[in-house]
């Protein structure tokens, strides 16, 4: 192992490696800040341009693109409350909250910092877990996929806000929209209502645009900017220290960080779970596990923290199965895998055999790639949080602009342009009344796993496919998250009732 | 339509909504059991919570139930309120499916900077951005295949 890693480090340390690394970079970021344009259409354009490149630049160029893709995609999250890509969407709960109050560079600060060390600890699993990779990916069968979706479910009520029952209610509207168009297993189309465009169902992108970019759009409408000016009619000052502030944060609150990136290490090595769904569980269980629930959703710098480092580490977890089983991790590791075969590379197990040394080396790539966007970042990050000191007349045409281009650039479809604009609409009751629109995507992208999955477990080990360790642990795991905000909830009520017994007490012995 | 009668119509839409789909589903398109069960879990759950919404809207105080929701800030002026905010917007896609992207943008931007009296200096940043981003970026630097011309010049 100490030598294929050494091998690795000196292998992708070459100086036409690290041009490729330093000219792909700013193209993952520009590509991560536009709304609409994630991994995935990073990668689509990008893969032609390494046809004739060396094995090690190409990969170096596609990988550390399509790394960095997340960490801009926070900016635009945070800034303007549209995500870069859908894996930033649960940054929005709590970082547009803080640019709302003026705290963009603070905001941004932390989510940097988390994607960088969010990628550090998903390059350190992948090299950890290269060598002794098959039990842990061979040890999740349909059953133990779909408890660990059904985990994710049980965070619905959890994402609701004020209300855990308007978050039930968005996430089963999510699952349920999620249904409409071919049943992936019988090839029925269902709901379609003879149009066309439904056959395939809702499309991820104008859905999650609609629901958080159109409502934001609506606000700036109204003429106000992002951040609002101080009490006295000044503006808010965003500086590099609140940045660095922001940085200091996340080091801080090391452990949130440490969790969520392990958490979004492990569902990205599950295939077809993790780009979309780990962010928002990785919030619920940051949310579950802090002292102070009550403020997420109202700024907590934690709500980014969570989100921002669990999809940078998650990438660690999507090359695991991709790199050893050729199973592609992710969506966007399909097309990865592409890159691989152009370059006349067959990942799998003979791929570890003949060329770990390699495999370290993208490890290596994944870290670099990180850090590096989020330093270019960070050194930027006080220019652009002045963008929430616009006018919103001003930014608002432009936004429409980006969200319309976005949306249409993503499977070149007007009629995904208007869908934008209907769940805008609802988008904008929801925000209105409440509804979690976090819950809603949620129920969304995990509606597809959850049923395909329970299909294949209920015909291939009958109804009782949940007594496996795996499920069984997990499904503990489940009744654990719901009943410890209860019993929390119940401790505080009765030590309330207590303080005030005994104020009760204290005034009646006066 | 605020505060009680506005989560009373939600809920009660989003429970018919759910509910005439999955009886469309199970007695008019006589889709298999295999194909509407995961349909239906997930629909059961909506309407559960749905009709739960609806009843808690009815016996809740206002006060907790405007709580729970954002508003929507008021506009800086008449001119900027909640409809006519919602009207542009509907304008949009009409502008760009017409005239192309391109052009649609550049015409919705200009007729809303001018809407809310801008200066012409003002204007001409928000075009030149719209068209930077959308042409220069988008198009020609990324090579994303918009439509840029008006969609009757394509036939």
């Amino acid at each position: 192992m100490g030598a294929d890693l050494w091998q690795g480090i000196l292998l992708f340390s070459r100086l036409d490696v690290l041009a490729a690394i330093a000219a792909a970079v700013p193209i993952g970021l520009i590509f991560g800040i536009l709304p609409g344009l994630g991994g995935l259409v990073t990668l689509a354009i990008l893969l032609p341009l390494v046809y004739g490149m060396k094995p090690v630049v190409g990969l170096a160029f596609l990988l550390s693109s399509y790394a960095v893709v997340a960490t801009s995609g926070s900016v635009s999250a945070i800034l303007l409350g549209i995500p870069g890509s859908v894996s930033n969407s649960a940054t929005i709960i709590d970082g547009y909250v803080l640019s709302q109050r003026g705290r963009a560079g603070y905001a941004l600060g932390a989510a940097l910092a988390s994607s960088a060390l969010g990628g550090f600890i998903g390059g350190l699993v992948l090299i950890v877990l290269l060598p002794m990779v098959r039990p842990v990916v061979m040890s999740f069968g349909s059953p133990e996929t779909f408890f660990l979706a059904l985990l994710g479910l049980s965070y619905l009520a959890l994402l609701g806000g004020g209300s855990p029952l308007k978050g039930l209610a968005a996430g089963g509207l999510g699952l349920f929209l999620a249904t409409f168009g071919y049943h992936s297993i019988t090839g029925v189309p269902r709901f379609w209502m003879n149009i066309d465009y439904l056959l395939d169902g809702f499309r991820l992108i104008p859905l999650a645009l609609g629901m958080f970019a159109v409502p934001e759009i609506v606000e700036l409408m109204s003429g106000r900017s992002i951040a609002p000016k101080r009490a006295d009619g000044s503006l808010i000052t965003i500086s590099s220290a609140q940045v660095w502030l922001g940085v200091r944060a996340t080091l801080a609150r090391r452990w949130v960080l440490i969790r969520s990136s392990i958490l979004g290490v492990f569902l990205g090595l599950i295939p077809g779970v993790g780009s979309e769904t780990a962010p928002f569980v990785t919030y619920g269980a940051a949310r579950q596990m802090s002292k102070r629930p009550h403020r997420f959703g109202k700024g907590a710098i934690e709500g980014v923290i969570g989100p921002e480092g669990s999809n940078n580490a998650k990438d660690g977890g999507a090359l695991v199965p991709t790199l050893a089983f050729g199973v592609p991790g992710s969506s966007a590791m399909v097309l990865l895998i592409g890159g691989f075969l152009l370059l006349g590379l067959q990942p799998g197990p003979d791929f570890l055999k003949d060329h770990m040394d390699m495999a370290y080396g993208l490890a290596f790539v994944l870290i670099g790639a990180n850090f590096i966007g989020a330093l270019v970042l960070i050194l930027i990050a006080r220019y652009l949080a002045k963008v929430t000191l616009i006018p919103g007349h001003l930014l608002a045409p432009i936004l429409i602009g980006l969200v319309v281009v976005g949306t249409y650039a993503t499977d070149n479809s007007f009629i995904d342009v208007l869908f934008v604009f209907i769940f805008g609409i609802l988008g904008v009751v929801m925000k209105v009344y409440g509804y979690s629109r976090p819950a809603l995507l949620l129920g969304f992208v995990l509606a597809p796993l959850l049923e395909n999955y329970l299909f294949i477990s209920l015909n291939t080990y009958g109804k009782w496919f949940f007594l496996r360790p795996i499920p069984l642990l997990l499904s503990a795991l489940i009744l654990l998250g719901a009943l410890l905000p209860l019993y929390r909830f119940m401790r505080r009520r009765l030590s309330a009732r207590n303080s005030s017994y005994s104020n009760n007490f204290n005034e009646a012995a006066r | 339509m605020k505060g009680r009668i506005g989560n009373i119509v939600i809920a009660g839409t989003l429970l018919l909504f759910t509910l005439a789909f999955l009886l469309l589903g199970r007695f008019y398109w006589h889709y298999r059991p295999t194909v509407i069960m995961f349909p239906e879990l997930a629909g059961t759950l909506t309407i559960i919570t749905a009709a739960w919404l609806l009843i808690r809207s009815c016996l809740v105080p206002v006060t907790v139930l405007a709580e729970e929701g954002e508003p929507i800030s008021p506009g800086d002026n008449p001119r900027a309120g909640l409809g006519r905010r919602l009207a542009w917007l509907a304008g949009v896609f009409p502008l760009v499916y017409v005239f192309g992207i391109l052009i649609g943008l550049l015409l919705f931007g200009l007729a809303y900077t001018t809407y809310h009296r801008l200066s012409w200096i003002q204007r001409l940043i928000v075009l030149a951005v719209i068209f930077g981003f959308v042409y220069v970026g988008f198009y020609l630097l990324l090579g994303v295949p918009l439509p840029i011309r008006p969609l009757w010049m394509r036939f």
